[in-house]
């Protein structure tokens, strides 16, 4: 299901970024030290002639500070910019998140294999995207978006820590009125929970939302993403709960990565490396691994 | 072994041999340093011990260092960024290799050339100059380079020597050996004599080495899927004190850590890579904090599948060449041979 689209490099540059200019900041979510919440941006990149695919990853470089993994938020094969959600976690993307329009940050890349959409053609597409890890999800929907009739239903389940830290919600009329159906989770509600004009929420883990999803198991496919507890538990749920298939769920693994091609060796899973060979892995390899464990 | 030319070469003329190498590259063999040796830049009168413990490190500094610069940035007034790659050095060539790190610089060129492959590293293989030397006995306690099959590896050497004191005789494994080595001294077939010396010693050779593996490393990474104790993972990893030296001494090991060390203001910088390892807090630990083989029981059980079982299988080369640097260097005595050991037992 995951190809492998190794790029190709030359020698000289297979360690060094090529400088690319930020073309527009947009702040996701603001930084609340009450809540420990952390900001976070959408960077949209004058990518030139960089092209990619749903799932890739892109080693990200601020100047001074260093370089790392951050997986891209906009559909491939199209014309318009490359997008990197990035939130402020550290050093190196706290750097990238506070840079400005104009900047000019170094990209390597794109890496890994990709979410082949063409695999599930004619299904139920399920997106689960916890807190940032809706930012890898969001080039695959989109793409979805792009040919509409070749999939069922579109259902989008996005939870985070608390209301102010969703993401993307200025999209979701605008994917509502192309049939997507958006569920939204927080671990706790807050003031401004109550007057936000959107039915579809709860409060409680993103799992909970998987009653109200209405999951035909036969035909969805579903692509996960976000912390580790939650991919584990998740597509337990999915597959042993909701009887989904074990290699139609989905998901992309965040790892430590200072190459992106397969040398630094950080970022190995078994005998696997997260960069080369994923990062899009099925749960049902994850459970061959024993990187997870699974659900039978 | 006799197809190939195999010439005779008096020790006194390794002087001549050296300068002729120093013209083109940077020739580097082990030398006594304190207590150890190591690998260090030799020049025509310099003491270069052929006949030595293995090194501290092995001869992978040489082609992917301990720390090395990627490239330099700067960034210009307008904002634009312009990158410098260091320039090539001169190459290197290496005298007096064992059979183990010679083993290790096949592991290495089959890892880095692998997938995007990384030629900062083959190159370098590419254009190194190795002679490569045969041992008569173990060289250590710790080695056991006979069981992992790397004690009669003469490749990737382009000239492989049988030291016999006052003589070594010199086999031509690449034309290029047979060129250096007509330039130090006048080509000299070995004699009918010494060619028997040589058959009869090569002959007993190995008993001078005893075996401690009860299977061949073929059958390693069967022997490792089937140790399913925790025990013998437990036991070892209770006494790792998780200071990684046993990454750092191994001839195949290539994890690296990445980091940029820049001017205040970022206009201008280097990215560095140095070496990194498995074994070492914090090796798989992401932002946030989280770290995806947190506990040293897994952290040691990878070290010891990826040389014995996913190496062979993704590389094709077991990653352990025997050499012993990793059970010598151990504070806490742990052991890779010992833990093949008990895994064959269970196999």
């Amino acid at each position: 299901m995951a190809v492998a689209t190794h790029p190709v490099h030359d020698a000289s540059d297979l360690y060094v970024p090529r400088p690319v200019r930020i073309l527009r900041v947009r702040e996701e979510v603001a930084a609340d030290v009450a809540t420990g919440t952390k900001r976070v941006v959408t960077l949209d990149l004058d990518r030139g002639d960089l092209d990619y695919l749903p799932g890739q990853f892109l080693q990200v470089t601020a100047f001074g500070a260093g370089e790392v993994p951050i997986s891209i938020s906009s559909p491939g094969g199209l014309p318009g910019a490359l997008s990197l959600t990035i939130r402020d976690n550290g050093v190196i993307s706290g750097m990238l998140v506070a840079s400005k329009a104009g900047d000019t940050i170094g990209v390597r890349g794109p890496f890994g294999n990709h979410f082949d959409l063409d695999a599930h053609r004619g299904r139920d597409l399920l997106f689960v995207g916890g807190g940032i890890g809706l930012a890898p999800l969001r080039g695959v929907y989109w793409q979805a978006l792009l040919r509409r009739g070749d999939f069922g239903r579109i259902v989008l389940l996005h939870g985070s820590r608390c209301p102010g830290e969703l993401l993307y919600s200025w999209q979701w009329t605008d994917y509502e009125r192309q049939g997507v159906e958006i569920l939204v989770s927080a671990d706790r509600a807050d003031d401004c929970w109550a007057h936000e004009e959107h039915p579809k929420r709860c409060v409680g883990l993103i799992t909970k939302l998987f009653d109200e999803a209405r999951i035909a198991p036969g035909r969805t496919s579903a692509f996960l993403c976000g912390p580790p507890i939650m991919i584990e538990n998740g597509g337990r749920e999915l597959v042993q709960r909701f009887g989904l298939a074990p290699e139609r769920v989905l998901t992309t693994c965040e790892r430590h990565m200072k190459c992106g091609v397969g040398k630094c060796g950080h970022c190995v899973v078994v005998d696997r490396y997260v960069c080369i060979d994923g990062p899009v892995f099925s749960y049902e390899e994850l459970a061959a691994l024993g990187a997870i464990e699974p659900a039978w | 072994m006799m197809e190939h030319e195999i010439y005779r070469f008096p020790r006194e003329r390794l002087d001549a041999l050296i300068e002729r190498l120093g013209r083109e590259y940077r020739v580097v063999a082990p030398v006594i340093k304190g207590v150890q040796h190591a690998w260090e830049e030799v020049r025509p009168g310099t003491p270069v011990a052929l006949e030595y413990p293995t090194t501290l490190l092995p001869p992978r500094q040489f082609f992917a260092p301990q720390r090395e610069v990627l490239y330099r940035y700067r960034k210009g007034d307008d904002g634009k960024v312009t990158f410098e790659t260091p320039p090539t050095e001169r190459p290197v060539a290496l005298l007096g290799v064992h059979g183990c790190d010679l083993t290790g610089l096949r592991v290495l060129r089959s890892f880095h050339e692998s997938s995007c492959g990384d030629r900062m590293v083959t190159d370098r293989l590419d254009q190194s100059f190795i002679l490569g030397i045969a041992c008569w006995v173990p060289c250590m306690a710790e080695a056991f380079c006979r069981d992992m099959g790397s004690l009669e590896n003469e490749i990737p050497a382009d000239l492989y020597a049988w030291d016999f004191g006052e003589v070594l005789l010199l086999k031509v494994l690449k034309a290029r050996g047979r060129e250096i080595l007509a330039d130090a001294a006048p080509l000299e077939a070995a004699t009918a004599d010494e060619m028997a010396l040589l058959r009869r010693r090569m002959r007993v050779r190995h008993e001078a080495f005893p075996t401690h593996l009860r299977f061949p490393p073929s059958k390693l990474p069967v022997a490792l899927e089937a140790a399913e104790s925790d025990i013998l993972w437990d036991a070892n990893a209770d006494r790792c004190l998780s200071c990684g030296r046993c990454n750092l001494v191994c001839p195949t090991c290539t994890c690296f850590d990445v980091h940029d060390t820049g001017s205040l203001d970022g206009s201008q910088g280097e990215r560095v890579r140095s070496w990194h390892g498995c074994q070492i807090p914090g090796f798989s630990r992401v932002a946030g904090g989280h770290d995806f083989r947190p506990t040293r029981t897994q952290q040691l059980r990878y070290r010891i599948f990826r040389k014995g079982k996913y190496m062979p299988e993704r590389y094709g080369m077991v990653g352990c060449t025997g050499c012993g640097r990793c059970i010598k260097h151990c504070p806490t005595h742990i052991s890779i041979r010992d833990i093949f050991r008990q895994v064959g037992g269970t196999a």
